[in-house]
């Protein structure tokens, strides 16, 4: 671990940077949200209150001594003012009521409002509430579906081993019957072609045979006399299984050959025994015919 | 040379007689290339006189001078069969041995020789050749011996032989401080020489006629030089040339009706034709220069001649039908007494870059060997089969005779005891 982060500081720092980031990230995002909303409900729910005990305030009653006339008048008045206050009071009283009507009107609607609000604010929240359940749900079904995904997968891949494992099997054991067929085939078509290569070898050993007795009989070829190097014949020759000649025939001869250079070629044939035997005993041919060139 | 010893000749008056000796045989060299051969020593019958000539040992020495033959010693033979029935082909295949000679010699009722001879195929296991002879004198042993060499020599080569022919040469002796020449005449192998002539003057180049019958030669027995014509059973000998200057290098036609000369007596020394019935005289040459020692082609179309006309000798040839010279010889700064072969293919000639040697040209392909490592060579005179030329050397200082067989350089040396053979020239084959 160590050494690695000594080899690789900057990508560990990256590395570590980046888990921490992650980190910071996953504990703030969700919080904030969810203050944010807070925030928003209280701030509602606070001015609603305000307003009601601003409206719930009521006002304060004065009491006055005075004489009679003037008293009267002034009861009058008095009595006039009462009743202006009165009415006063009961349009007050009215409009008070009206007020409070009004109030609890807007009470009422604030209410209404406010349970609306609040409503709204149960809607969101379970919303909320939903959403994050949901998300938790996607994020669990997610998870779920990823650990059945990777279950499956795995399953897949499973199956998928074990069908390739089968298929793997199938083939070999189909591979198996085609090598055997094909081996079959082979080995059929190899004695066929044995016997044809055979044939060819045999030819070719055959060659290989003439040509070694052409060889020899060229090796033992010698003239004292003035022979063209242009002279060729084919040479017949009949031997026995033991490479022994018995017989000779020089023929076929090219113009260059003189009669000299036919007799000699048939000494060399003489000289070369016993011929060469062949590579394989089958091969043996009583009758062998090359062209000799010295 | 030949005009020292026309210088020399010319104070040699004497006339002696030669005593008689056959040239004697040295084999100088060898041939790998050789067919092993077995001679069974001859089958003599009851009562015959053992006879000087042993006729086993003649067909080997000319088998074995071939250089185309190698003879098994006597004590490697492993057996001695006396027919074809009673050889063990076997052992003779373990020896190599391809060809085996027999022979039984017997007495006639005259007294003389009978003589049978035969080779055996040991490969073929068959009687190849099967002579009798019959009625012999011991004299002609030789020729029955070197017939039968011709005979195999012609089974195994398919060439004929040419054992049996005749040899002419100029023997020089000093007897008194004196120079006696001979003109002899022998066997191919130096045996059975026989003089022609002898004088106290030089005799030089001998040739012999195609037809076998007579000899051209050199004279100087009158104190210059002359051309004489001598038939060889000695019943004529004429003077043919003796013109002011020189007479030299005669060289017969191939009917043995002409002789080609060389004559000086219009200044330089140019070649002529002599026609012999009519003596009427057909100049070749017309050159400053020296033109001599002219040889006929054998379709007598044309001669072949030495002249120094480009200042050192060389071979020309000259068309008898169109008089063409065209020079034949460039090998070497010294090209001389050319001779050729008798199937007109080869021209051998004295070649010298240095040394003189012989050196034989291939006239089709112009390919040129030098044949022979003898010193100071000349004249040289091929076989009538074509497979041997017979020359002049020098061995210390003495002038002896060489026949050198083409292709195998197998070299036979023909000498005198005492004195010098030269001017050697090979005679037809004999019918």
């Amino acid at each position: 671990m160590m050494p690695f982060i000594f080899r690789y500081p900057i990508s560990s720092f990256m590395a570590l940077l980046i888990h921490v980031v992650l980190g910071a990230l996953l504990v703030m995002i969700p919080q904030n949200k969810v203050e944010v909303m807070k925030v928003s409900l209280v701030s509602t729910e606070d001015s609603a209150e305000e307003k009601t005990q601003s409206e719930n305030k009521t006002p304060h009653m004065k009491t006055f001594a005075v004489d009679s006339k003037q008293i009267q008048l002034q009861l009058e008045k008095i009595k006039q003012q009462e009743q202006k206050k009165l009415n006063q009071h009961r349009q007050l009283a009215k409009q008070t009521q009206a007020e409070k009507k009004r109030l609890v009107e807007i009470k009422k609607k604030q209410k209404i409002e406010q349970n609306k609000l609040a409503a709204e604010k149960r809607n969101t929240l379970n919303l909320k509430k939903i959403a994050e359940k949901a998300k938790k749900d996607t994020k669990l079904a997610e998870k779920q579906r990823l650990v059945a995904k990777k279950k499956a997968e795995e399953a897949e891949k499973k199956t998928k081993k074990l069908a390739l494992e089968i298929k793997k099997r199938d083939l070999k054991n189909k591979q198996l019957a085609t090598e055997t067929l094909l081996q079959q085939e082979m080995a059929e078509e190899a004695a066929q072609e044995r016997k044809l290569s055979k044939a060819k070898d045999m030819q070719n050993l055959k060659e290989v045979y003439i040509s070694n007795i052409a060889s020899t009989v060229r090796s033992n070829w010698r003239t004292v006399g003035r022979v063209s190097h242009k002279a060729e014949c084919t040479i017949s020759i009949t031997q026995t299984p033991r490479g022994n000649v018995s017989s000779v025939k020089v023929h076929s001869c090219n113009r260059y050959s003189t009669n000299l250079f036919k007799k000699d070629a048939e000494k060399a044939v003489y000289r070369s025994q016993p011929l060469p035997k062949p590579p394989v005993d089958e091969l043996f041919e009583r009758k062998i015919d090359f062209i000799f060139k010295p | 040379m030949k005009k020292n010893v026309f210088v020399i000749a010319l104070f040699l008056m004497f006339w002696q007689q030669l005593s008689l000796a056959d040239l004697t045989i040295e084999i100088s060299s060898s041939s790998d290339n050789a067919l092993p051969l077995a001679i069974i020593p001859f089958d003599y019958a009851v009562g015959t006189k053992q006879p000087k000539t042993d006729v086993a040992k003649v067909i080997a020495a000319d088998l074995f001078s071939s250089g185309k033959f190698k003879v098994l010693p006597n004590v490697r033979l492993p057996s001695l069969p006396s027919s074809l029935g009673d050889v063990d082909f076997t052992e003779w295949r373990d020896l190599d041995v391809d060809n085996m000679l027999l022979g039984e010699i017997s007495m006639s009722k005259k007294g003389l020789y009978n003589i049978k001879l035969t080779f055996i195929d040991l490969l073929r296991k068959k009687e190849v050749i099967s002579k009798r002879w019959e009625n012999i004198y011991e004299n002609n042993l030789r020729q029955v011996a070197h017939k039968m060499s011709d005979q195999i020599y012609q089974e195994i080569t398919g060439v004929r032989g040419s054992f049996n022919t005749k040899i002419a040469y100029v023997t020089v002796k000093k007897v008194s401080g004196k120079k006696k020449y001979s003109l002899d005449i022998a066997d191919s192998d130096g045996f059975n020489s026989q003089p022609l002539l002898r004088s106290n003057k030089p005799i030089m180049s001998p040739s012999w006629s195609p037809d076998g019958k007579n000899m051209a030669y050199v004279s100087f027995e009158r104190g210059r030089s002359e051309i004489i014509v001598q038939s060889l059973n000695g019943k004529m000998r004429k003077v043919v040339a003796s013109y002011e200057g020189i007479n030299g290098s005669p060289s017969w036609s191939p009917d043995s009706k002409k002789i080609s000369v060389t004559l000086s007596k219009s200044g330089s020394a140019d070649v002529y034709i002599l026609t012999l019935a009519t003596k009427k005289l057909r100049r070749l040459t017309y050159n400053f220069a020296i033109e001599t020692e002219s040889v006929w082609a054998p379709d007598g179309n044309s001669l072949f001649f030495n002249s120094d006309r480009r200042g050192k000798p060389q071979i020309f040839q000259v068309q008898l039908g169109t008089g063409a010279i065209k020079r034949i010889t460039f090998e070497g700064a010294y090209n001389s007494n050319p001779a050729i072969s008798p199937d007109g293919n080869f021209l051998a000639m004295v070649n010298s870059s240095g040394h003189f040697n012989i050196g034989l040209l291939d006239l089709e392909t112009s390919e040129f060997n030098i044949i022979t490592n003898t010193y100071l060579d000349e004249s040289p005179s091929f076989s009538p089969n074509g497979e041997m030329i017979l020359y002049a050397m020098n061995d210390k200082g003495k002038a002896k005779l060489a026949i050198v067989a083409i292709g195998n350089s197998m070299t036979k040396i023909l000498s005198t005891e005492s004195g010098e053979v030269r001017a050697p020239s090979w005679g037809p084959f004999i019918d």
